[in-house]
């Protein structure tokens, strides 16, 4: 009786297989969209697979709409199949698009219990359709080629791992600023690259971003590390110069908050992956190596928070623990505003790990 | 109806009566009422719930029901059964079958519930075993999110003031729902087996984490102003994590939370019907079929959310009442006629 109970009770699970199956001659699976437009006026994209002589392309159809949705519905009117966005990978939104509050576009991607949030999102430069199409040979799986090159920019720390559950996250905190990856097309070959990071502050794109390197700086600030991070530089000591490449091991950060101040410290343990210079097995040499590197990384790391103070986008997150421990400061006002005038000092001490397989 | 319980089995038995379909729902509304205290607030509750079963295991030789009380008993459960299918009906339209028709949903739900109170007691109380792999792999599944929570998230602590706290400590009261379960069956656990003491704070230790968990899952990963647009947290939670074995882990623990909850809903089923045969002579198979009969119906008539809502709302205070009221008055009386 009790397993005839547990195999009743298990058989429910194929009532979705009744009346909820989706069969794909119905649908046709978008895995890419672009956002362009202003509220009210939208205008998107939606990237495609068809199915050929027995390849894949990628088509794309446009619609526009006072919504998402609707641009959605009007896109729909030009496919044979419902345009199904559970298995989004992709989301772009146009750089004019993003400095009105990007929430509005993500809204319907966000409450629909249907689509997956694990999708990635960016911020492109320039025109939206020449991302669809590019002029340079991608593959035929453009879809893909986003998502791979922005995890490929992920694991090398370059962007910031977000999807579209944490981009909202983010947009109805008030502690931290959004950063999405930035992506442009290089002029001389056409392809589609990261570019860097663009800062936003509340729930609008600032029109402000930070290149490769500083993006990198900023996702150390942020003790958010990907597999690899690595810095080159050309060291100089006493009339001789070397170029250095290292790579971030480890990372640890304190930061001391007072009410008319912050002061981060940051150590790294580095490991030398580039080093012609003999004489890194010398206690001496790795001591001006370290030396010389934290004072590098301490001018940079200075630099990128200018920046985010410049562009009022606290993309670092210091307000969080300024929210949580420390009212006087956040009692000021707007955290935005504060932190843009909040005098901050980053310091870094650089400790070489490794010397690599020389040493 | 005679039956023995081990005291794995009673523990069980209240762990999914009292955390089944509630586990899903109830944080969004407590952490709107209270904040960033929620998880403060809560670890009070949980004394509080520990006290209320300190009480139980006290007195319950004396909660003795006559035919009366126990009608007002029936009368709860059957409100509690139905306002949970209606909520699974409503929750599972929107995760999984939008278009499978709410009768068929609902059948086959109280058509497991039906088919287990047929059956022999043991039936019902050992269908909860199901779960025991099944609740590691849910946690196991939130903890995914790890990475993400935001420790800073739980602070600033001491914001809320008198009057949230009270609404907060009202809202926390559905994790609750089915603790009275605690003073049914309690007589039926094997004499030879301790619940006092230890037993009983483990039990408790088991309910306060579990609840206490998702309080605190919720406030590490969402955003304060966010948390008030997501009525399934846990859901989103798992939505937006990705593992190369399964596309979309929410859609595997959405039918997780509904074996779980039909489970629940077994077991008021059973307890009601339980409850019944005290005081019924006999037609017990006449009486289940028509009672689930009443389970199909009685949640079509609740095809809104907010008729789901009114009478989620409604239930925090029956419990109050079934759950501390009247066991009061009855304990009393019956310590009193001993006398």
């Amino acid at each position: 009786m009790k397993r005839n109970a547990c195999i009743l009770l298990i058989c429910s699970f194929l009532l979705s297989g009744c009346w909820d199956e989706r069969q794909y001659k119905d649908i046709t699976i978008v895995s890419l969209i672009g956002v362009e437009g202003k509220p009210g006026d939208v205008k998107a994209q939606f990237a495609y697979p068809t199915f050929e002589d027995g390849s894949i392309s990628y088509s794309t159809s446009k619609g526009s709409g006072k919504t998402l949705r609707e641009a959605r519905n009007d896109a729909n009117h030009r496919t044979m199949e419902g345009l199904n966005i559970a298995s989004l990978q992709v989301l772009f939104i146009a750089e004019d698009t993003a400095k009105s509050d990007i929430y509005e576009y993500i809204d319907m991607l966000y409450r629909d219990p249907r689509n997956r949030l694990g999708a990635h999102m960016a911020i492109v430069q320039g025109d939206l359709a020449s991302y669809f199409k590019p002029s340079a040979h991608v593959g035929d799986d453009v879809a893909t080629y986003y998502s791979n090159l922005l995890e490929t920019a992920i694991r090398y720390t370059f962007i910031p791992d977000i999807d579209i559950q944490q981009v909202s996250t983010v947009l109805f905190a008030e502690d931290i600023s959004l950063s999405l990856p930035y992506i442009e097309i290089e002029k001389e070959s056409g392809i589609p690259e990261i570019a860097g990071t663009a800062l936003f502050n509340k729930k609008e794109f600032t029109g402000e971003t930070l290149d490769k390197k500083e993006s990198i700086l900023l996702n150390l600030l942020r003790k958010k590390k990907g597999s690899f991070a690595r810095f080159s530089y050309i060291w100089k000591s006493g009339g001789e110069e070397s170029p250095l490449t290292v790579q971030v091991v480890d990372n640890h950060k304190q930061w001391k908050i007072s009410n008319d101040k912050i002061e981060a410290f940051y150590k790294l343990k580095l490991s030398v992956e580039e080093f012609p210079h003999v004489g890194l097995d010398k206690k001496k040499v790795i001591k001006e190596v370290e030396d010389f590197l934290s004072k590098e990384m301490t001018k940079e790391f200075n630099g990128v928070v200018k920046k985010l103070q410049e562009a009022k986008s606290d993309a670092v997150g210091f307000g969080r623990p300024v929210r949580a421990f420390h009212p006087a400061l956040w009692g000021k006002g707007d955290w935005t505003e504060t932190f843009a005038k909040l005098p901050i000092s980053v310091k870094v001490k650089v400790e070489v790990l490794r010397t690599d397989i020389l040493n | 109806m005679t039956f023995k319980l081990s005291r794995i089995q009673f523990f069980l038995i209240m762990f999914i009566a009292q955390t089944g379909t509630v586990s899903l729902s109830f944080q969004t509304p407590f952490i709107n009422v209270v904040g960033r205290d929620a998880w403060l607030i809560f670890i009070g509750v949980g004394i509080f719930h520990y006290v209320l079963l300190l009480l139980y295991e006290k007195n319950y030789k004396y909660f003795v029901l006559g035919p009366f009380g126990s009608w007002l008993y029936k009368g709860y459960w059957l409100l509690i059964i139905v306002s949970f299918i209606s909520y699974i009906d409503y929750t599972l339209a929107v995760w999984a079958f939008p278009d499978t028709p709410q009768i068929v949903v609902i059948s086959i739900m109280v058509g497991v519930s039906l088919y287990a109170n047929l059956s022999r007691p043991e039936t019902v109380i050992n269908l909860s075993v199901i779960l025991i792999p099944l609740i590691p792999i849910f946690y196991l599944l939130l903890l995914l999110a790890w990475p993400e929570f935001v420790w800073t998230n739980l602070f600033p602590i001491g914001e809320v003031d008198s009057s949230r706290l009270l609404k907060g400590i009202l809202t926390s009261q559905f994790t609750f729902i089915g603790i009275e379960l605690f003073l049914f069956f309690r007589k039926h656990v094997d004499i030879k087996q301790k619940i006092k003491g230890l037993p009983l704070l483990i039990y408790q230790m088991f309910w306060l984490v579990f609840f206490l968990s998702s309080v605190l899952f919720t406030l590490l990963y969402f955003s304060l102003e966010e948390i008030k647009m997501i009525p399934e947290p846990a859901m989103y939670i798992l939505k937006s994590q990705t593992v190369t074995f399964v596309e979309r882990i929410d859609l595997f623990f959405i039918y997780l939370w509904m074996m779980w909850s039909i489970i629940t809903i077994s077991l008021f089923a059973f307890t009601t019907m339980y409850v019944h045969q005290l005081h019924a002579n006999g037609h017990k198979k006449r009486n289940t079929i028509i009672f689930h009969i009443l389970l199909v119906l009685l949640p079509l008539f609740l095809h809104s959310k907010e008729h789901v809502a009114i009478i989620q709302k409604s239930l925090v205070y029956f419990h109050l009442f079934f759950a501390i009221v009247v066991p009061t008055v009855v304990i009393l009386m019956n310590r009193r006629k001993k006398k």
